[in-house]
């Protein structure tokens, strides 16, 4: 396809009657609406919606890291890029502008259907990025970003919303896959169920007001516990103790809670060690041989073998956890 | 099922499978009601009644938890009769409960109360004092999600006896065949390679609107190696699913020539994973994930559909 025939295949399909002049005169917030509006639309046409999908399909595949569909693409030029103006002479100068910004909406949805981050500031409203060292937009989408939090609830995008939300609750499973397994089930059963038809209005809204009640209910767990003086790894220990959170906190558990953490830290070799599986193993004999005798001591049940108690299966990955990043 | 489960770490995915093949063993509480029943037995008469107060309840867990727990005793039994007492002559009662029981676990798993449930065992016999002392009555949803946990208990164990045909005063008349037999002739029936192409062709065909290329064989090999242990060779695969393309009435847009499998898995990192790896690599709404989704439906279907009743 020529570059021309591109832009009336894409316009035939998802701009028709539709006015673009409004991509030439607007800029700045301005823009931003329009083009959250046009997504908007796009997502929440039934049946469910893909007409944002097609877009984004038509230049990249469903990979999450940017692969363009074709070899030779009639508008990118790699990866992301537009050719620049000079490679594609046969559209004039207004459709050159409007067919770079179908690219951006069309990489905007495609961020949102793989659940990538990007930068919030595409979605107005005064939102701006958060940059942690390692990544560059992941930690704009952690629960404590209270301003975007606030955006889902309020936006009138409301397909767009839940498809932020869902790339949220991804960051935050992913957080605790590394931190708290416990929890990382608890986001399983609560998010990751059901979700519904997302071109229809009430599945969106069903989903964004359980996803951020249960990212609240943990953030409400770490506090309480914080309050209770445990720490971080406190909190881990107990969850693995109770096989699940949220839960209640008594301070009749702390004291085994407290034996159990200084086991596994009596037990780590003195720093720096060379990490094997050797050594893992030795390591997991020791703490568990000292579980043991602490779990009988606080009168709770002891039994490795059982694979209906999540108690031991979420020591092994904390065990694991600890030894290889101490 | 799949999209439901597919972000829980492998601890609780092991965890509701042992559920579900233990559940014989696991749901029968014989011991428990005794054990109940003897203390309650002891207390005579409680002092002032039923609490109605969060802070009476906190003080008495344990009496709190044994008047629950005998609300809750057979409370689910006219149901489970009002469904199943009468079933018609071509209806399968025994697989209707199996099914329904396979369901009440998951939903059962889920609950935070029944990892808690699990640990009161027969050999710790005070442990049901253990559970009782860890529920907190001044947290307002406590009562609540004890009456879930109880009802849920109560539909399995029902259940679980009714299978077992356990003496239980349930009263149900079924005309049923030896319940482990039963499903003895669902598991030995292993599948033929004919018989997996045909079951095969048909579910393509209610899927070919999600196929999107050549390529999308690849997620069709995942499925038959791990879900009918097919075997990890390419080519065999690349006849086979030729075939398998051949038994279409109407011919799919796209086929499986050689070196198509080879070709996919570069393109696709997801291929190199096993399947329930995969949520970690491809967007949900992805073309794998949901062809994925659909095949994998079809395929229950049509070989529900084609099971002959014992």
């Amino acid at each position: 396809m020529t570059p021309k025939q591109f832009l009336e295949h894409i316009k035939k399909n998802v701009f028709k009657g539709i006015d673009l002049k409004p991509v030439l005169a607007l800029q700045g917030d301005g823009l931003r609406t329009f083009t959250l509006e046009q997504l908007e639309r796009l997502r929440s046409t039934v049946p469910d919606g893909h007409y944002a999908l097609w877009l984004s399909d038509q230049f990249w595949t469903a990979d999450r890291d940017l692969t363009m569909i074709t070899d030779k693409h009639p508008w990118l030029a790699f990866e992301w890029e537009m050719k620049d103006r000079e490679q594609l002479p046969e559209l004039n100068d207004d459709e050159y502008k409007i067919a770079c910004w179908i690219e951006e909406l069309a990489l905007l949805s495609h961020d949102l259907y793989c659940h990538e981050p990007f930068d919030v500031v595409q979605l107005g409203d005064g939102l701006q990025g958060r940059f942690a060292q390692t990544d560059l937009y992941k930690d704009s989408f952690r629960y404590d970003n209270k301003a975007l939090v606030e955006w889902m609830k309020t936006t009138p995008y409301r397909h767009i919303a839940a498809m932020v939300c869902y790339t949220m609750a991804d960051q935050e499973i992913d957080w605790a896959v590394q931190h708290n397994q416990a929890v990382q089930d608890y986001y399983a059963f609560q998010c990751w169920r059901n979700r519904g038809d997302w071109g229809k209005l009430e599945d969106c809204e069903d989903f964004i007001r359980r996803s951020l009640d249960a990212m609240q209910q943990i953030e409400e767990h770490y506090a309480k516990g914080h309050a209770e003086g445990l720490n971080d790894e406190e909190i881990r220990v107990l969850d693995i103790m109770f096989g699940f959170a949220p839960h209640n906190y008594c301070a009749e558990d702390y004291p085994a809670v407290r034996d159990i953490c200084a086991a596994a830290q009596k037990h780590l070799p003195q720093t720096p060690y060379i990490k094997s599986e050797q050594g893992l193993r030795a390591y997991g004999k020791a703490v568990f041989a000292d579980l043991e005798k602490i779990f009988a001591k606080h009168g709770m049940t002891w039994d490795p073998s059982d694979a209906t108690d999540l108690t031991m299966g979420y020591l092994d990955a904390w065990v694991y956890d600890k030894y290889y990043n101490g | 099922m799949m999209e439901q489960f597919n972000r829980l770490s492998g601890k609780s995915q092991q965890r509701i499978e042992a559920l579900q093949s233990r559940a014989d063993n696991l749901f029968c509480h014989q011991w428990l009601r005794k054990a109940m029943f003897d203390e309650l037995r002891k207390q005579v008469v409680h002092k002032g009644g039923y609490p109605h107060f969060s802070e009476q309840m906190q003080e008495h867990r344990e009496m709190m938890l044994i008047s629950e727990y005998f609300m809750s005793y057979r409370s689910t039994l006219p149901g489970i009769l009002d469904e199943y007492q009468n079933p018609y002559e071509d209806e399968d009662p025994i697989m209707a409960l199996v099914e329904e029981r396979k369901q009440l676990i998951d939903d059962y798993a889920k609950l935070p109360l029944s990892h808690d449930w699990d640990r009161i065992k027969e050999a710790f016999p005070d442990s049901w004092r253990a559970f009782a002392r860890r529920l907190d009555f001044r947290n307002e949803h406590t009562l609540a999600d004890l009456r879930q946990l109880l009802q849920i208990v109560d539909r399995i164990s029902l259940i679980t006896d009714i299978l077992n045909k356990r003496e239980g005063g349930h009263g149900i008349t079924l005309r049923c065949v030896d319940y482990q037999k039963h499903m003895q002739v669902y598991a030995d029936k292993k599948m033929t390679r004919d018989e997996l192409k045909q079951l095969l062709a048909k579910a393509v065909d209610a899927c070919r609107e999600y196929f999107w290329a050549n390529t999308s064989m690849a997620v069709v090999q995942a499925i038959c190696k791990e879900d009918y242990n097919f075997g990890d060779n390419a080519s065999e695969f690349e006849r086979f699913m030729q075939e398998v393309l051949l038994e279409l009435e109407t011919p799919l847009n796209y086929g499986c020539p050689a070196n198509t499998i080879a070709s996919a898995r570069q393109s696709g990192e997801y291929l190199k994973h096993p399947i329930s790896e995969w949520a970690g690599y491809c967007a949900f709404d992805s073309r794998p994930m949901i062809l994925l989704r659909n095949l994998r439906t079809q395929l229950d279907i049509i070989s529900t559909e084609n099971t002959p009743k014992a």
